[in-house]
């Protein structure tokens, strides 16, 4: 049993009938990625995460974003010490392997982009000083889908820095009566780590970056891509950041499979997760944002031949 | 086959205003070429050469002779080539049509045409995209032209596309048409290019908005507010912030003091007001347009912040800015449908099947 | 000038226009349908018009003046075509007018198509009048021009038609597409010939003959007429132009040149340098009984007949037998050559001496118009002659009496109706009769005379193309004078000349003859050709109850002179040979060759019903679709892409469940398709999911498949069986 099944395993063991999710978090993570879950509170997002971190024996930090969240509560402040006379950076929550950043949208654009920023160059900069995050970094952020006045919906620009999007959705009526019925079944015990070290994970991810991308399916993707700028329903179509973040989701997918090579199955099951988010539809005024994009990309996905 | 569309008068005192969306009448020559799927079209040339193609033919009948036989011959190969070769090219044609710009209705908007030549072997000349003219008030586009374009091979092209009325709308019934190789015959195939777009109030350029301006008209104005605009976020305290927009929570919380952004707006605030009505009623659609032209003057040129109200509702908090115009035009555009999708959807799908 | 080196797709069309149009004209004019001057005065003007820079508008005054002068034109052309009856040469005329008036007008793309479309009317006129090869020839030039014009000037159209911008784009891309623009013409060219070549074959020709009856003749004009200049003959005696094709129907010994005297007209008159036909001899052809007539049991010919009694017959084994010469043997054989004769401006056919009968074989309803006389001269005339060439078969007997024969006869007096052929000419001094006498002093009989007189020419005098003039000719001496008594050499007509005069000097009836003499051979098209430089004259004598016999006082490599005459004489005998087949397959295509091509292919004619041998159509049919089915393959062979052995497996799996009726949607992976066959129950989804898994592993992987991992592919293809030992049912 590789290392990967039992991180599977092991999160799974914990939060019961999410299996599609746990597979994309733990893909995310080898893929090198932040993950974007968009989803109504309570639904076990937090044990998600805490679980991940757990397994990979790496820290874990949650923050949960308000209107108040302040950059420094982030990424931490320079504090001065007088008795040493010089500034010490308190390092923020930031600072850890996994971060569970907890409805985003409530906090305010500036510390948004704080966030933002660490993900993309995985270092904080404060007062002209650069710090190095941990590795793996990995965020988990979570959105509220319901759009109400007092939020900040992460712009496309920004919402282009996770690698995928899932939403978590409720339970599966069975497993959610088990739970109801005995509450013994939810365990706040922490989890062993199932990695020998975090820098484990490091070595799966360069592993997973080695997965062999054929010609044919590189076209592929760059069909679907361009489509999803060429679709009149389309306002924005996909990256070639986003493209490559695809690209490099389907690779992990492949080596979480155990597999040398991607298939046309891992860039289509990916791709909702990996394209939908970053696209913005026509029809921006109308309704539910993610539903309508998702859909597009389905369109997409049904409409670009792949070679046989 | 022309249907009037109910609700759609055109009103006499307007001369932009577009006529009922359907079917034009065609010339029984027409209609009857391109009954039971046919598209073809005889032109003026083409009957001319037909009519030359007879009588050659009828001189060689009449009197034996080779060598008419011969250029006849040729004539009907002519003509058969014409309608393989304009077949071909009907069919080879691919294009697509993505609006560019914002649409405002009766005005031209941008419009890219992308024309793609579906065959792996063959060229594909002298094809243009244009308005399918058995259509009419729908809106309009210009056309484009193709002189060749290699196997596979795509090329885009700027127009413009005008659309006669907000909403959601399909843009305008286009079709691919070739006249190639010698004008002889006209094949049209329709482009099936099914995206809707949304058509904004037409505007009119209001002159002389700004504060306290007499040319606002109706609406309520909510004057001056004091600490004005949105929550942006917070920030540490400098000297000069004003003490009442400390924030003491995160004072509280961080040790030192902390003040409230907020975003910057106008110093007006004014809500507009629409009655309640339905698409398609003259006054109401005039009513509208005047709304959406003052809405966008005021926020483009007079630094209001402009809010909705429909029938009474609020459905636009105040707010400026380009994103602001973006969601009143949003909400005008589609205002006063029953339905939110295009109302001429059940006449394009009609289109579709005739 | 700009319209040389077209840069911009408008001078390219003014150049497209101006070469179809030229191409027509030409076509036209080598037809003899245009005249001289018209065709200048177009010239002049068409170079005017593009001289002229070209206002962007036609003025309103100009086009009232052009209005006004092509409905002038129109008028006048009316009066000329039925009060003068020049049908063909007003409408020429008028259509010239007309394309000078479009050449002044041609701004737009209607004036460019009515350009092209009076080049096809000059075409399709060039069509029935111009017989010759290099009609097909210009056809073939003109026709890629036309459909590129045609072409250009529809991309204008569309230009003008959709507006300035379109106008704009289209002129700046100017003729940068043009390469792909000539594939365009080569595909509608191939349709075209294709369909010309259908159409040929295929199409009955009725020649139902309606409208046909006028004219278009303009008469016959110059060469073999009612008079020869003497001297005229030098000059056309290097002149290679083919006049005629000969091929014998009856046995001849194929030898390089034949030596038939192919006589065409007949004049008795010499007066001062010139021959011509006398008064006295017109009226005795209106009077005379020797007529032509059906021959007996052969009605296509006509065979001449002295008081209705036909001078040859048809014997009982079909051929064609002369009358014997009195007292010499039965009836002979004769020769039987069909010809087909250029328009040469002669209303003459010509034939061997003598000519016995004649049949016309026409080969166009047009041609068919034509009737032919003879008269007592034994000339054949084609009054009214249709212009172009002209078919027919001659009968003529070769062999002449013996000179023992015409020595029997003596030296007889002459009858009255003899005179004119005796006439002196009163231009001639008493000098040539002395010298006439002096030659035939010891001749008794007239055959005699004619040999004396014969190899006096033959012995004292030699042949050349120059005649320099002697001071008594320039004096006003009769030029048979200077070659008589002064230079001593000359060319055939004077030798003709000289032996006929000489003899009516010593009461001998004589009369000039003109025509041709001998015919080369072709061996690449195998018929007999006679060109320009083989006209010849020659002299008849008349002796009673034999008739008029032929002598010929040119010593004999005069009479061959002109075989020199063709600078390359293969590439002129090929090129013969093109167009006689181009005359006789292509031109001369009827009916009846239809029907004989039908034929071939096994549909008969029997009388009015047509009878099919079903078995030999079938094999045409069968052997027609196997040739386009190899083209086909063919063709998608050069078209189909080397696959990768594994994708081919899978593409041959994917044919065979199409079969049963499982398709693969074009953006389903081999493993998505194996699960939606199992989700639809399909029975043979388990396997497939086992294929598509080894399947997808081979096909994404870095390195191409081994050997090995084919052959186990291809043994989980098989194991796949589309149509299942069960059959999905509405259970499943």
């Amino acid at each position: 049993m590789s290392h990967l099944e039992r991180i599977v395993d092991a999160v799974a063991g914990r939060i019961r009938g999410k299996a599609q999710v746990i597979e994309l978090s733990v893909l995310t993570m080898i893929a090198g990625g932040h993950l974007l879950i968009e989803d109504i509170p309570g639904v076990g997002k937090s044990t998600l995460a805490r679980s991940l971190a757990q397994v990979i024996g790496g820290s874990f930090a949650r923050v949960q974003f308000t209107s108040d969240l302040l950059p420094g509560d982030l990424v931490g402040v320079n504090v001065w010490r007088a008795k040493q006379e010089r500034f010490e950076f308190r390092r923020g929550p930031l600072f850890a392997n996994v971060v569970l950043a907890d409805e985003v949208n409530r906090a305010p654009p500036r510390t948004q982009s704080a966030l933002l920023e660490a993900m993309a160059e995985q270092t904080v900069s404060l007062d002209g000083e650069t710090h190095p995050l941990p590795s793996p970094f990995i965020v988990l952020a979570t959105q509220n889908p319901e759009e109400h006045h007092g939020t900040y919906p992460l712009p496309e620009s920004q919402r282009d820095r996770f690698m995928l999007r899932v939403s978590m959705g409720y339970a599966d009526a069975e497993i959610e009566t088990a739970l109801l019925q005995d509450p013994k079944t939810r365990d706040d015990a922490p989890l062993p780590a199932v990695l020998p070290s975090v820098e484990a994970l490091a070595d799966m991810q360069r592993a997973a970056e080695a997965v062999f991308v054929h010609l044919d399916l590189a076209r592929y993707a760059q069909a679907v891509v361009q489509a999803t700028r060429e679709a009149p329903s389309i306002r924005l179509g996909v990256s070639t950041r986003g493209a490559l973040a695809w690209i490099a989701a389907a690779r992990a997918r492949a080596f979480m499979r155990g597999r040398e090579a991607i298939l046309p199955e891992d860039l289509q099951e990916l791709a909702v997760s990996a394209l939908a988010h970053r696209i913005l539809p026509s029809q921006s005024s109308a309704g539910d944002h993610g539903r309508v994009a998702d859909e597009l990309v389905r369109d997409i996905l049904a409409r670009v031949p792949l070679p046989t | 086959m022309a249907r009037a569309r109910k609700g759609r008068d055109p009103r006499p005192e307007d001369g932009a205003t577009p006529s009922p969306a359907g079917r034009r009448k065609l010339s029984w020559m027409r209609r009857w070429l391109s009954a039971r799927g046919r598209s073809i079209e005889i032109t003026k040339a083409g009957f001319v050469f037909i009519s030359l193609t007879l009588a050659v033919g009828f001189a060689a009948i009449n009197s034996g002779s080779n060598l008419l036989h011969v250029i006849f011959g040729v004539q009907l190969g002519v003509i058969v080539a014409s309608g393989m070769l304009s077949e071909r090219m009907v069919t080879r044609t691919g294009a697509r049509r993505v609006v560019t710009s914002p649409l405002f209705a009766g005005a031209p908007g941008a419009l890219r045409v992308d024309t793609h030549n579906r065959s792996e072997r063959g060229v594909l000349y002298s094809v243009s995209i244009e308005d399918d003219d058995r259509f009419e008030g729908y809106g309009s586009m210009g056309p484009v032209f193709t002189l060749a374009l290699g196997p596979d091979e795509q090329q885009s092209q700027h127009t413009s596309v005008t659309l006669p009325r907000r909403g959601r709308h399909r843009l305008p019934p286009a079709v691919a048409v070739t006249r190639f190789p010698f004008g002889l015959f006209v094949k049209r195939k329709e482009i099936d290019d099914a995206a809707e777009v949304l058509v904004y109030p037409r505007i009119r350029p209001i002159p002389g908005i700004g504060r306290g301006s007499a040319v606002l008209g109706e609406g309520e104005s909510a004057g001056k507010i004091a600490r004005a605009g949105e929550f942006y976020g917070l920030d540490e305290w400098r000297r000069g912030h004003e003490l009442r927009r400390v924030h003491w929570p995160a004072t509280a919380r961080r040790g030192k003091l902390v003040v409230c952004d907020f975003e910057g707006e106008g110093d007006h605030t004014w809500i507009l007001e629409l009655g309640s009505g339905r698409a398609g009623e003259p006054a109401y659609e005039a009513a509208i347009e005047d709304l959406a032209s003052r809405a966008v003057s005021a926020l483009r040129e007079g630094g209001f912040a402009v809010g909705l109200r429909v029938a009474g509702e609020l459905v636009l908090p105040a707010a400026s800015g380009a994103a602001q115009e973006r969601r009143l035009l949003d909400l005008l555009a589609t205002v006063g449908f029953e339905d939110p999708r295009d109302p001429t959807e059940s006449d394009a799908t009609q289109r579709r099947v005739a | 000038m700009s319209l040389l080196r077209p840069r911009g797709l408008r001078e390219l069309r003014d150049l497209l226009s101006v070469l179809q149009i030229v191409i027509a004209v030409m076509a036209v004019a080598l037809g003899g349908g245009a005249s001289n001057l018209a065709l200048l005065g177009a010239f002049i003007l068409g170079v005017l018009a593009f001289v002229r820079p070209l206002p962007a508008e036609t003025s309103r005054g100009a086009q009232r003046a052009w209005t006004l002068l092509v409905f002038i034109a129109l008028v006048s052309s009316l009066v000329r075509a039925f009060a003068r009856a020049e049908f063909l040469d007003a409408g020429i005329d008028f259509l010239l007018l007309l394309v000078v008036q479009r050449f002044f007008n041609r701004q737009r793309t209607r004036e460019h198509l009515q350009l092209l479309m009076l080049g096809s009317m000059l075409m399709t006129i060039a069509s029935a009048i111009n017989a010759d090869l290099n009609y097909p020839l210009l056809l073939t030039l003109y026709l890629p021009t036309v459909f590129l014009a045609l072409i250009v000037n529809h991309l204008l159209g569309e230009a003008e038609r959709l507006g300035a911008r379109v106008e704009h784009a289209l002129i700046r891309r100017g003729t940068q597409d043009l390469p792909l623009l000539y594939r365009a013409v080569l595909q509608v060219a191939a349709v075209a010939g294709v369909g010309a070549l259908l159409v040929f074959v295929l199409f009955p020709r009725f020649g139902v003959g309606a409208f046909l009856h006028g004219s278009l003749s303009r008469g016959a004009t110059s060469g073999f007429g009612h008079e020869v200049q003497l001297g005229g003959f030098g000059r056309i005696k290097t002149d290679a132009t083919v006049v005629m094709r000969l091929e014998p129907q009856s046995p001849v010994p194929v030898s390089d040149r034949l030596t038939w005297h192919l006589r065409g007209n007949t004049l008795d008159r010499y007066e001062a340098g010139r021959w011509f036909q006398s008064e006295e001899v017109d009226a005795m052809r209106v009077s005379s009984q020797v007529r032509l007539m059906p021959m007996p049991g052969a009605y296509a010919y006509q065979v001449f007949a002295d008081d209705r009694v036909p001078v040859a017959v048809r014997a009982n084994d079909g051929q064609i037998v002369a009358q014997p010469f009195p007292g010499e043997g039965s009836a002979r054989p004769t020769l039987r050559v069909l010809v087909q004769l250029e328009d040469i401006g002669t209303d003459r056919l010509f034939a061997a001496s003598q000519p016995l009968a004649v049949r016309l074989a026409p080969r166009s309803p047009i041609e068919g118009q034509n009737r032919v006389y003879g008269d007592f001269e034994r000339q054949l005339v084609v009054p009214r002659k249709q212009p172009g060439p002209i078919q027919y078969e001659f009968v003529s007997r070769i062999d002449r009496p013996s000179a023992r024969t015409l020595a029997q006869l003596g030296d007889p007096l002459p009858g009255p109706e003899f005179s004119p052929y005796l006439r002196r000419a009163k231009s001639l001094s008493p000098e040539v009769g002395e010298l006439a006498r002096s030659i035939t002093a010891n001749a008794k009989t007239r055959i005699a005379k004619v040999q004396a007189v014969h190899e006096y020419l033959q012995a004292n005098y030699s042949y050349s193309l120059d005649q320099p003039q002697s001071d008594r000719v320039a004096a006003g001496a009769d030029p048979l004078e200077g070659f008589l008594f002064d230079t001593h050499e000359g060319h055939c007509e004077y030798f003709a000349t000289a032996m006929a005069v000489l003899l009516r000097e010593v009461g001998v009836p004589t009369r000039n003859v003109n025509g041709f003499y001998g015919a080369h051979y072709n061996d690449i098209g195998e018929f007999y050709v006679v060109r320009q430089a083989d006209a010849h004259s020659w002299v008849e004598v008349y002796f009673e109850a034999y008739g008029w016999v032929t002598f010929d006082p040119t010593p004999p490599d005069g009479r061959t002179a002109g075989d020199e005459a063709p600078f390359w004489p293969g590439l002129a005998n090929m090129v013969e040979a093109i167009r006689n087949a181009y005359l006789s397959y292509i031109v001369g295509f009827d009916l009846n060759t239809q029907f004989s091509v039908l034929e071939k292919v096994g549909v008969e004619r029997r009388g009015m019903s047509i009878q099919v041998d079903w078995r030999r159509l079938g094999a045409v049919a069968l052997g027609l679709l196997l040739l386009g089915a190899a083209i086909r393959w063919l063709r998608r062979r050069s078209r189909h892409v080397v696959r990768a052995p594994h994708i081919e497996i899978y593409e041959k799996l994917l044919a065979r469940l199409a079969k049963a009726g499982v398709k693969r949607r074009p953006e389903e992976s081999a493993q998505a398709l194996a699960r939606r066959l199992a989700s639809e129950g399909h029975p043979a989804a388990e396997e497939l999911a086992a294929f598509a898994r080894r399947y997808e592993s081979l096909r994404y992987a870095a390195t191409a498949p081994s050997p090995a991992a084919l052959a186990e592919l291809t043994k989980l293809s098989t194991a796949v069986r589309p149509g299942g030992a069960k059959t999905p049912g509405p259970g499943h």
